[in-house]
């Protein structure tokens, strides 16, 4: 039996991508066009009350995405400028990072340019969540002074990445190559997550898994961001709320009876459901994440 | 329960039992059609193939593909955890326990939301690996896991139903923490969480690789013998 290799098949041209440029943006410039996938709030196993609805076009989640790569973009650059950080043995790594990010701002940068769009000014990006402002609270001290305190955001900022893209995906379902990009920098997005667990692993001996998982140990400094479904009066929660979900519901509204599908030699262990399942950040809770920094 | 089998012909003169006949195949309801094609009044049924396993069209095609393989990576890791190897490492069975249950969860996820529709249960072959050493152990693991995350990647963008896509999007991203995590543990010192498995596809940059259903059951074919998967009914574009 003849195996091919994976790598073999890497390397081959990659023909689902290869239609113009402007054939992925056909639907980005139509004004009042509108992307809302009706399923989404109950497939994230969270209610949906009227106020969890958004009705996001095409352009509105391109825009929120450019400016989540900007953001990763400006914070492994301005890591790399810091010389604790930079001098910390995964410098490589942030250099690979950084310059994936870069990638992926650079096409979402150019979808907009391609499809006429207003393309934003970047934003100075203030990681100590002072936003520029020596009057506001330090919300995450020493980050680029203290590799701990760097890895810990980082690795918030890599989660949140991924659930970002997950919560915008719907929004782009009416141009499937488009969609097809943006999945496949998600995907690029979960293995940065993956790896920033492992630092926090080996370099701050953090109890952590590679998964966002209920185990884990709390991070001393959290990503706070609007509780879904809001609450009256409003109040945030940590980005990993939605992580320790366990609800899941199929099409046609079928909730997954794990209770007592997961028996006998298919019993698993007690966290293993939540981490199952990697879960999505609305646009509400991304824009105000993303308001933190910049 | 004994399968019969399609050579074991009824001594009586009369045709082979429709439903014994399909039970030898194996087959789902969407291949029902290519074996009763052979099953006829006639005392001697015309052979068909009862290798071929048909995983359906549209969204139930995609979530069978998804289906099968969730089934694949829960059984391999599974036959490790039955019989591990002598040199593994501590913290290696937590982290092989993690793996197997999360894929378990994605199985039964799927096997619920096909229900009636679902493909079988396949028995496969591992025969092909080495999982008699750590070493053999994550690279079998790697290599199935970056499949399966481009195998993901080859279809999500195909799926019509919102809650079905979201659904294989939550998986796909635990998917890619496994690859990113096996690489982690294979190669400590140096990061190959995010490094052939990331590639540039014009005007694409920095995005996971994808692989056809095609291309990932030709990668992945030893596994399934004898059965043959066939893919050509699932969407493309």
């Amino acid at each position: 039996m003849n195996l091919f290799s994976l790598l073999q098949h890497l390397s081959e041209a990659d023909t689902s991508a290869s239609a113009p440029r402007r054939a992925l943006l056909r639907q980005l410039g139509q004004a009042g066009a509108r992307s809302l996938a009706a399923g989404l709030p109950l497939a994230l196993g969270i209610a949906a009350p009227a106020q969890a609805r958004t009705n996001d076009t095409v352009l509105d989640a391109i825009t929120l995405l450019l400016k989540l790569e900007d953001l990763q973009v400006a914070f492994y650059s301005q890591a790399l400028a810091a010389p604790t950080i930079s001098s910390a043995s995964f410098q490589a790594d942030l250099t690979l990072l950084q310059t994936q990010q870069q990638n992926h701002a650079s096409f979402l940068r150019q979808t907009l340019r391609d499809a006429g769009a207003a393309v934003p000014t970047l934003p100075t990006f203030d990681f100590s969540g002072q936003r520029g402002n020596a009057a506001n609270p330090v919300l995450f001290p020493n980050v680029f002074t203290d590799v701990n305190s760097f890895l810990q955001l980082a690795q918030q900022l890599e989660d949140a990445s991924a659930a970002i893209y997950k919560g915008q995906a719907p929004f782009l379902a009416g141009n499937r190559l488009l969609l097809d990009g943006v999945l496949r920098m998600h995907s690029v997005e979960a293995r940065h997550a993956a790896h920033l667990r492992t630092l926090r692993r080996t370099i701050s001996n953090a109890r952590v898994k590679s998964w966002p998982s209920r185990a884990d140990a709390a991070v001393s400094a959290a990503i706070q961001v609007p509780t879904q479904p809001a609450t009256n009066p409003a109040s945030t929660t940590s980005i990993y709320t939605a992580e320790a979900n366990e609800v899941q519901i199929m099409s046609g509204s079928r909730l997954v009876p794990y209770a007592t599908l997961l028996t006998g030699d298919k019993t698993v262990q007690s966290n293993a459901l939540a981490e199952a399942f990697d879960e999505a950040l609305t646009t509400s809770q991304a824009t105000a994440l993303l308001n933190i920094f910049g | 329960m004994n399968s019969p089998s399609l050579l074991d012909k009824p001594t009586d003169g009369k045709s082979w039992p429709r439903r014994t006949f399909l039970q030898a195949a194996g087959a789902t309801a969407a291949s029902a059609a290519l074996l009763l094609a052979g099953c006829s009044d006639d005392p001697d049924p015309v052979p068909v193939d009862t290798t071929l396993l048909t995983l359906g069209a549209n969204d139930i095609g995609l979530l069978n593909y998804a289906y099968l393989l969730e089934q694949l990576a829960a059984a391999f890791y599974q036959k490790v955890l039955d019989s591990p190897p002598a040199d593994l490492q501590p913290g290696d069975l937590a982290f092989l326990n993690d793996l197997r249950d999360h894929e378990v969860i994605h199985r039964e996820t799927l096997r619920f939301a096909l229900d009636t529709q679902a493909i079988i249960s396949v028995t496969f072959d591992f025969s092909t690996l080495n999982l008699s050493t750590r070493a053999g152990v994550l690279a079998a693991a790697k290599r199935l896991e970056d499949t399966g995350v481009a195998a993901y990647n080859g279809i999500l963008r195909l799926v019509s139903d919102a809650t079905h896509q979201s659904t294989l999007l939550k998986i796909s991203s635990v998917e890619a923490r496994h690859s990113a995590f096996i690489r982690d543990v294979l190669t400590p010192a140096a990061g190959t969480f995010a490094t052939d498995v990331v590639v540039n596809a014009s005007p694409l940059l920095s995005v996971a690789a994808s692989l056809t259903p095609a291309q990932v059951i030709t990668e992945t074919a030893p596994f399934y013998l004898p059965l043959r998967v066939y893919t050509d009914s699932l969407p493309t574009a």
